[in-house]
């Protein structure tokens, strides 16, 4: 091999063939060019023209340059010039390719498998028999043995990235049993293409294949290595997650996403990684209503299903246990448990029962009143092992506390405003901003007249969550072991205060209940857990593989990630439960470097290029032009007139190809904007559908300019004249409202205009369906609307609910209860729960029947050009609800807190 | 070749017709002035300057007895003691041939945005058939109409023949006309000076006379060709290579030039107008050359 700095070439001989150029030159100079042919009629007046006839015109140096080009390139490229080639030794030893294919290959999979490929192309270009071994192989079943290279890359590439960790014990054991029964040769090349995390048969692996021949572990290399993603524990104020990494050599800066079941993102931020730290933890304040809509926290810009965590119905509702009280007297409105199931219940999977069974189930939160005290040692055990334990006062507890308490008591407790008190019944102070219950606001109703006090000096502010007016602490917690204690200085009845009573217990306990955490929440019922939706390689949820099995419940706890039991979400009756690729406490670390026998090398960004075949591709190209050049010399071309400059035109196609042809070049993509986006974002527009119906379509645009028209007399709104969008071509982003009228005969849509509503509906668009139909939706009797249903199987549309009396869009700008256009009377649909997505509770779709185009529309000088139904009273609603509708869109829930006004007015007056 | 016009005849007689009118339409009546001539007394709308039948006044003579009492313009001679007679002028048409050359030559446009030598020529005549029947005039296509006709439907027949008829030089070298007619001819006249003598002489031997509109390419004018080209006649019979095609540019120029003015002496000698026409040009300032051309043979 001949080589000039990172080019080389296979074949150097071939170059001689360069000397021939200046043959060529003047071999291209002597042959002209073949005559231009012209039809002239004075013919007989050019005859005996004076002509130094046949003296050759030669060709234009431009050619022969060209042509000299193109000789050139076909030399070079006989002499298989190579890009940065590999020294590799030449050898005859069969090629043995190990390649981990588990999760942590996912970043860097595409190399690997352009490593792998080089190495069979090596192998197969000096005729050596290769075999290839996947550690995480999903059915490791096919029979290891050398043969030939084709079958190898056969392999690889039904191959995929798999979403557990690989199995290198099996693999061991693989190799092994091949070795013994002489499928494999005793010495070869052994090249395992790995990603560098360790795992226990790592050893084992080596051990077996040292033996065997030469071993090379190529690892990713830094920017590759795998990061993963560790059990994200729940906090006050969100919940927190760690992100692990093997390769500390340089900081990074790593982004993560918790996403809602839907896929709309709830919270994104960024960790750094500085040098050397291989774990850093970060803190996501999330409000516990979206923390509990979180089902899965990714690493962002590297998928893999080690970088994914997924969350199960533990996370997001936690199993609260209430301990049983033996002294319940059947009165329930005297209970303190009465009231703490009351108050819980809405937003916790609460079960009331003896410690026993709660424990056995598996709850996360104990809730104690002081009639249920106890102190059984397993509640300790509970708390440390991570449990939440929240305890109230009472008279048991004042007159002995026990240990399991975040501050020491003084004996006797406090009374307030009684008969031989001076002091009157204190109110709650405002909660600190650093207290769980920051943001509460206060009920002055919420009194207390007996408490249980904390000794001076041990009640740290840290620990004080809560205190009364005169600054004694209401609620305490601390943290003990893994878990939470919180004691509540009052009882959970009204006995000692009025803080049950008032709308602000519950909201206290849903915040306190925040911190209760999923744990392992497998109650030890009998049955087994069923993969419902499994993590693919690329950190996706997709369909299960066929190999998964059932996980019974009492293994659920040892289960790990494996072709039998992937990664996923795993159902068990109405239970889910959430199997990740790192369990709680697991670590990873990077592949030690004492392997016995392996030497290690890192994944080459730049492998070698071998680019014979794109420039004898490129040879041939230019031979096309230079025969449409050859035709345009000839005047044979009928309309190509060759500008002036050719040379330099043929130059620049030439440099360009060879610029295409450079490995490091990139074009750039540009993207510039056609005026439909531009006049779309730079002005207010409300949108509609194009349905291709000619009148429908008129009728949209009407309805929209006389809507516009009359929200800008109306409102601060000034929306400009609407435009027409194309839901196949144009892009949504721009406008606050899209009508689209939806036909019977609606045709489907495309896989990407799907994809594109539902993105506009996720990032706060509105679309106003109407079926325009209400007249004669009863020929229906009851089918749904054929091209709504259409439409609506297409896109991710959330539940939906017929509008409510107070729902926003009755009060957004004009107080209506009925929302009529050329019809009136068709049900209105939004959203069932605006809440649950995150776009500020305003509904991102409306679906109506009443034609709205057709009350709105007006001609240019602003007269109705359809009769409505109910004549110009009706008129006017419609167009009230026009105004509603774009205020709506563009304030969202809004004017939903003007609910409260007539409320606060009146405390306001006091 | 190429041609802006349909291939179709009946459709292609259209287009050209339609061309030609247009070309026309910036002119005012032509009527050409006819020659005096004696023999063709077919009534028409051209002054003989001399007392006959017709509409206009032409002069009042004394009446002599074998007039008839009729004769008294009784008008004029009230106001004197004589009687007068009232005489009009003598007024007859004038018959035009006009031929299209219609030879391989003719069959030639340098470039797609160029009208064929043929068509062009075709357009200049029927424009002229249509200024010249609208002023009364007899037209007819020379060699190929049976007699001359005026009116619309002379000028529709003419234009068909024009357009699509073949213009073959065996009309112009035999075709029978009446002495004294008006000739046109639209040609390239490619052919060498003595031919053209030749053919005119016979014309000149009728005391026919006439205009020569002579179209030519911008091509065979300016001669742009560079480099190794091979010419090719239009009949593909013969070729001429030249290896540098630029060198023979001022010879060819001086022979075009020199044919140029042999064809205009050849004209000025028989009394014809030679009308040069570019094809590149609007076909109307060939109009206009020969409106004038046909005017000033008072």
């Amino acid at each position: 091999m001949f080589s000039l700095g990172p080019l080389a070439f296979a074949a150097p001989i071939a170059l001689v063939g360069l000397l021939t150029l200046p043959v060529l030159w003047r071999l291209l100079r002597a042959t002209p060019p073949p005559p231009r042919r012209a039809i002239f009629p004075p013919l007989r007046l050019l005859k005996d023209a004076p002509d130094d006839a046949e003296t050759p015109h030669h060709a234009p140096w431009w050619l022969i340059l060209f042509r000299l080009l193109l000789a050139a390139i076909v030399i070079v490229a006989l002499a298989r010039p190579i890009w940065q080639p590999d020294t590799i030794v030449e050898t005859s030893q069969p090629l043995l390719l190990v390649v981990d294919n588990g999760w942590a290959s996912a970043s860097a999979w595409r190399d690997m498998v352009r490593e792998a490929n080089y190495r069979l192309d090596l192998a197969e270009e000096n005729g050596r028999t290769s075999a290839i071994l996947f550690t995480a192989d999903a059915q490791p079943d096919a029979e290891l043995v050398l043969g030939d290279p084709n079958a190898a890359r056969r392999q690889l590439e039904g191959q995929d990235v798999q979403a557990w960790p690989p199995n290198r014990d099996l693999a061991a054991g693989r190799v092994s049993l091949a070795a013994e029964t002489g499928a494999l040769a005793d010495d070869m090349e052994i090249i395992w293409i790995t990603d560098g995390v360790q795992t226990d048969g790592a050893a084992n692996l080596a051990g077996v294949l040292d033996p065997l021949g030469r071993v090379t572990a190529i690892l990713p290399g830094p920017g590759r290595s795998p990061l993963a993603l560790g059990t994200p524990v729940a906090t006050p104020n969100g919940f927190s997650v760690e992100v692990l990494r093997i390769d500390a050599d340089l900081p990074r800066t790593v982004s993560l996403v918790a996403t809602a079941t839907d896929g709309r993102a709830v919270a994104r931020t960024e960790v750094a990684l500085e040098t050397s730290v291989t774990r850093a933890r970060v803190d996501i304040e999330l409000p516990l209503d979206l923390r509990n809509r979180v089902s899965a926290i990714r690493i962002e810009g590297q998928t893999s299903a080690g970088g994914t965590q997924l969350t199960d119905d533990a996370w997001r509702r936690p199993r609260v246990g209430v301990i049983d009280a033996a002294s319940e007297d059947g009165q329930p409105l005297l209970s303190d448990l009465h009231y703490v199931m009351r108050a819980i219940e809405p937003f916790t999977e609460a079960r009331r029962d003896d410690l026993d069974a709660l424990l056995s189930a598996n709850v996360s939160a104990l809730i104690m009143v002081d009639a249920a005290r106890t102190d059984d040692p397993r509640v300790v055990n509970f708390v440390n092992e991570g449990g939440l334990l929240i305890r109230f006062a009472g008279p048991r507890l004042a007159a002995r506390p026990d240990d399991l308490l975040p501050v020491q008591l003084r004996e006797g407790g406090r009374l307030f405003g009684s008969a031989l008190s001076w002091e009157d019944p204190q109110t709650l102070a405002p909660f600190a901003p650093d207290s769980p219950f920051a943001g509460l606001s206060v009920p002055p109703e919420a009194t207390v007249s007996r408490q249980v006090l904390a000794e001076p000096g041990t009640a740290a502010a840290d620990r004080v969550w809560a205190r009364l007016n005169d600054g004694t602490p209401l609620v305490t917690a601390m943290r003990q072991g893994e878990g939470w204690v919180v004691l509540f200085h009052v009882t959970a009845g009204p006995d000692w205060s009025d803080l049950p009573l008032t709308g602000l217990f519950p909201r206290m306990l849903r915040r306190v209940s925040a911190l209760a955490q999923g744990g392992s929440a497998t109650p030890t019922q009998s049955g087994a857990y069923v993969i419902d939706r499994a993590l693919d390689g690329e950190g996706q949820l997709s369909n299960p593989p066929v190999s998964a099995r059932p996980v019974p419940a009492q293994s659920w706890e040892g289960a790990v990630a494996s072709p039998l039991t992937p990664p996923g979400i795993y159902r068990l009756g109405a239970a889910s439960a959430a199997l990740n690729v790192l369990r709680a406490g697991q670590d990873i670390s990077a592949l030690p470097r004492s392997l016995p026998g392996v030497t290690f090398a890192n994944l080459e960004m730049p492998a070698e290029r071998r680019f014979a075949g794109p420039l004898l591709a490129f040879a041939l190209f230019l031979l096309m032009i230079d025969a449409l050049i050859g035709m345009a010399l000839a005047g044979r071309l009928p309309r190509l007139r060759l500008p002036r400059r050719g040379g330099a035109v043929a130059a620049l196609i030439a440099g360009l190809g060879l610029f295409w042809m450079m490995p490091s070049a990139e074009a750039q993509q540009g993207q510039y904007l056609d005026s439909f986006e531009v006049d779309a974002a730079l002005d207010l527009r409300f949108a509609y559908i194009l349905t291709g119906n000619r009148d429908i379509d008129a009728r949209s645009r009407a309805g929209l300019t006389g809507l516009s028209r009359e929200i800008w007399a109306r409102s601060a709104m000034e929306p400009t004249d609407p435009m027409a969008v194309d839901i196949e071509t144009n892009e949504l982003v721009f406008f606050p409202i899209i009508y689209w009228p939806v036909q019977t005969n609606a045709p489907d849509l495309s896989a990407e205009a799907a994809a594109r509503v539902s993105r506009y509906i996720q990032s706060g668009g509105l679309i106003v369906f109407d079926t325009q139909d209400a007249d004669m939706a009863a020929t229906r009797a009851g089918a749904p609307h054929p091209g709504l249903a259409r439409l609506l199987n297409a896109i991710d549309v959330p539940p939906l609910a017929p509008v409510d009396p107070e729902h926003v869009l009755t009060k957004s700008f004009y107080l209506l209860q009925e929302f009529p256009g050329r019809i009136t009377g068709g049900q209105v649909w939004v959203e069932a729960d605006p809440d649950g997505a995150s776009r500020d509770g305003a509904s991102g779709v409306i679906i109506g029947s009443n034609d709205w185009a057709s009350a709105w529309a007006t001609d240019d000088s602003g007269q109705p050009l359809y009769p409505v139904e109910g004549g110009e009273r009706q008129r006017e609603m419609a167009r009230r609800f026009g105004v509603n509708l774009a205020m709506y869109a563009l304030t969202g829930n809004y004017k939903a807190d003007q609910v409260h006004v007539p409320a606060l007015l009146e405390r306001l007056g006091q | 070749m190429r041609s802006p016009f349909a291939r179709d005849d009946t459709k292609r007689a259209a287009d050209l017709r339609q061309a030609g009118e247009a070309a026309a339409a910036p002119f005012g009546e032509l009527v050409a002035e006819a020659e005096r001539i004696a023999a063709s007394v077919v009534m028409g709308v051209h002054g003989q300057r001399k007392r006959g039948l017709g509409e206009t006044f032409w002069e009042y003579r004394h009446h002599r007895a074998e007039d008839g009492a009729q004769a008294v313009d009784w008008r004029m001679s009230a106001k004197s003691s004589e009687l007068y007679v009232r005489e009009n002028e003598q007024e007859a048409a004038n018959t035009v041939w006009l031929w299209r050359d219609g030879s391989a030559t003719m069959d030639f446009g340098s470039s797609r945005k160029l009208p064929l030598k043929k068509d062009r020529a075709a357009v200049c005549m029927i424009a002229m058939a249509a200024l010249l029947s609208r002023g009364g005039e007899r037209i007819a296509a020379l060699g190929e109409s049976a007699r001359a006709r005026g009116g619309e439907m002379g000028l529709e027949r003419t234009s068909i023949r024009l357009g699509t008829g073949p213009g073959s030089l065996g009309s112009v070298e035999s075709a029978p006309i009446a002495r004294y007619g008006r000739v046109v001819l639209a040609s390239d006249f490619l052919d060498p000076i003595e031919t053209w003598r030749a053919r005119l002489s016979r014309y000149a031997a009728l005391q026919a006379g006439g205009a020569m509109l002579r179209v030519i390419d911008p091509m065979e004018e300016d001669f742009p060709f560079k480099g190794r080209t091979r010419f090719e006649s239009s009949d593909d019979s013969e070729s001429l290579l030249f290896g540098r095609a630029e060198e023979a540019r001022k010879a060819y120029r001086q022979r075009w030039a020199e044919h140029g003015n042999q064809l205009a002496d050849l004209a000025r000698s028989y009394g014809w107008t030679l009308v040069t026409h570019r094809t590149d040009r609007p076909a109307t300032q060939a109009v206009l050359a020969l409106y004038r051309a046909l005017a000033r043979e008072v």
